[in-house]
C-alpha cells in the first residue's frame, strides 16, 4: 500500500531564478542551502512521488477559466514564464497515482478541474526546479489551489482538499512513497503598492503555528486580515494549509526563513512530521 | 466600468507578444477588438495601474501587463512609483 512519508513548505518566489544575485550572498546562500536540505530529505525518506501544490499567477489561467482546485493527470511540462530564465523542460507525472487522487475526489466530494497537458508556472515548476534534479526518478503531481486569483478558495476548504487526498494515497494499491510540497508565501504584495516589504512578525506567528501543530489558528485567519497585514502573495498559505491538511495531526521542524526584501518575500521552509 | 472586460483584455495582451506589440503600435485598433466602453479603453490606454487597482483589477495581472508593455522587469520601479502615486483629488 502506498505511504505517506513526508512534507514540506517552502517558497515558489519567481525572482529565486529571475533575479538570484539580487539578495546579499548570505541570504541567497540560506535559501539555495534550504532547497538542498529539502532535496536530501527528499533522497533520505525514499520519496518516490511528490505532489507539489501551487497556485495560478493569472499565467496559466486567466479571465475566461480559473479552477478551484486542479489536479495534472497527464503530460506536465514548465515553467511557463521564458522571464525566469530556466529552460522549460517535460516533468515526471505519475499519472497513475494523480488519476486515482481525482477519481477518489469525484467519488468523495472534490470536484476536480483536470489538466490532462499543461505547462506549469512558477508556482509549481519552481520547487520542482530546485529539489528535484533533471535525472531523477522522482515523479510528481501537480496540484493548483486557486489562493492567487480572486475570488479565492476558503482555507477551510484548502484543508479538506488535502485530507481527500490523504484519504486517496491510503486507499491506493501501489507501493509509492509520498510526499506533498505546499509551496509559496510567506508574506509579500505581488504588484501591490507595498511590494518589497515583508511582515517578519506574521510569518514568524505563521511558522510558529505549524512548528507547534496548531493548523486551526491558521484556518482561522480571514482573508481580509491576511490581505492587510501580509499581502495578497501571504493568501498562499492556503496551499500550505492543504499540505497540512495532507499530513493530518503534525508539527513543523523550521528548516529556515530569511526576510529576502529583493525577493519581495518572506520565505520560509519547514519540514512537516506526523504527530 | 466592468473590471472583468479589463481583465481580459490585460490578460490577454500580458501573455502574447504580438498583442504587447500592437498595443504599443496600435492601442485605440486593438483595443476597440474588445466589449470595453470608451472609458474603459481610455482607461487601460493610460497604463494608470493605479487607477484600475482601485477598480479592483488584480494588482498581480496589472504588473505583468505593465511589465509586458513597458519594457518587461526593468520597468518596475516606474511601475511601483506609478502604484505609490497619491491620488488627485
Amino acid at each position: 500500500m502506498a505511504e505517506i512519508v513526508g512534507g514540506f513548505l517552502l517558497p515558489h518566489d519567481p525572482l529565486i531564478a529571475s533575479a538570484p544575485d539580487a539578495p546579499s550572498p548570505e541570504q541567497k546562500k540560506a535559501v539555495m542551502d534550504a532547497f538542498a536540505t529539502v532535496s536530501r530529505r527528499i533522497a533520505e525518506l525514499k520519496v518516490d512521488t511528490v505532489i507539489v501544490v501551487g497556485d495560478d499567477h493569472y499565467t496559466v489561467f486567466g479571465p475566461h477559466c480559473i479552477p478551484r482546485a486542479l489536479i495534472a493527470i497527464g503530460d506536465i511540462e514548465g515553467p511557463a514564464e521564458p522571464w525566469l530564465g530556466l529552460p522549460r523542460l517535460p516533468f515526471q507525472n505519475n499519472q497513475a497515482l494523480a488519476q486515482h487522487i481525482m477519481q477518489h475526489g469525484f467519488d468523495n466530494g472534490v470536484d476536480w478541474a483536470i489538466a490532462k497537458d499543461i505547462t506549469l508556472d512558477h508556482s509549481t515548476s519552481i520547487p520542482i526546479h530546485y529539489t528535484l534534479s533533471q535525472d531523477s526518478d522522482v515523479k510528481t503531481i501537480p496540484v493548483y489551489i486557486n489562493s492567487g486569483v480572486e475570488p479565492v478558495i476558503s482555507n477551510r476548504r484548502s484543508y479538506q482538499i488535502g485530507e481527500n487526498m490523504r484519504d486517496a494515497i491510503n486507499s491506493w494499491q501501489g507501493n509509492e512513497r509520498v510526499a506533498i510540497f505546499g509551496t509559496g508565501g510567506l508574506s509579500h504584495w505581488v504588484g501591490m503598492p507595498q511590494m518589497g516589504a515583508v511582515n517578519i512578525e506574521w510569518d514568524k506567528t505563521v511558522l510558529e503555528a505549524i512548528r507547534v501543530g496548531d493548523v486551526e489558528q491558521l484556518i482561522a485567519m480571514t482573508d481580509s486580515d491576511v490581505l492587510e497585514q501580509s499581502g495578497n502573495g501571504a493568501l498562499e498559505i492556503k496551499n500550505w494549509i492543504t499540505a497540512l491538511g495532507f499530513m493530518g495531526d503534525c508539527r513543523g521542524e523550521i528548516i529556515e526563513y530569511q526576510a529576502v526584501h529583493e525577493w519581495v518575500c518572506g520565505c520560509g521552509f519547514v519540514e512537516l512530521a506526523v504527530a | 466600468m466592468s473590471m472583468f472586460s479589463i481583465e481580459r483584455a490585460l490578460w490577454e495582451i500580458a501573455g502574447s507578444r504580438e498583442l504587447a506589440g500592437q498595443f504599443l503600435q496600435d492601442p485605440d485598433s486593438l483595443l476597440g477588438s474588445y466589449q470595453l466602453s470608451d472609458e474603459e479603453q481610455a482607461l487601460i490606454k493610460s497604463k494608470d495601474v493605479l487607477a484600475m487597482a482601485d477598480q479592483q483589477v488584480s494588482s498581480m495581472l496589472l504588473m505583468l501587463f505593465w511589465m509586458a508593455v513597458s519594457g518587461g522587469d526593468q520597468s518596475l520601479p516606474e511601475y511601483m512609483q506609478r502604484m505609490n502615486t497619491p491620488r488627485q483629488g
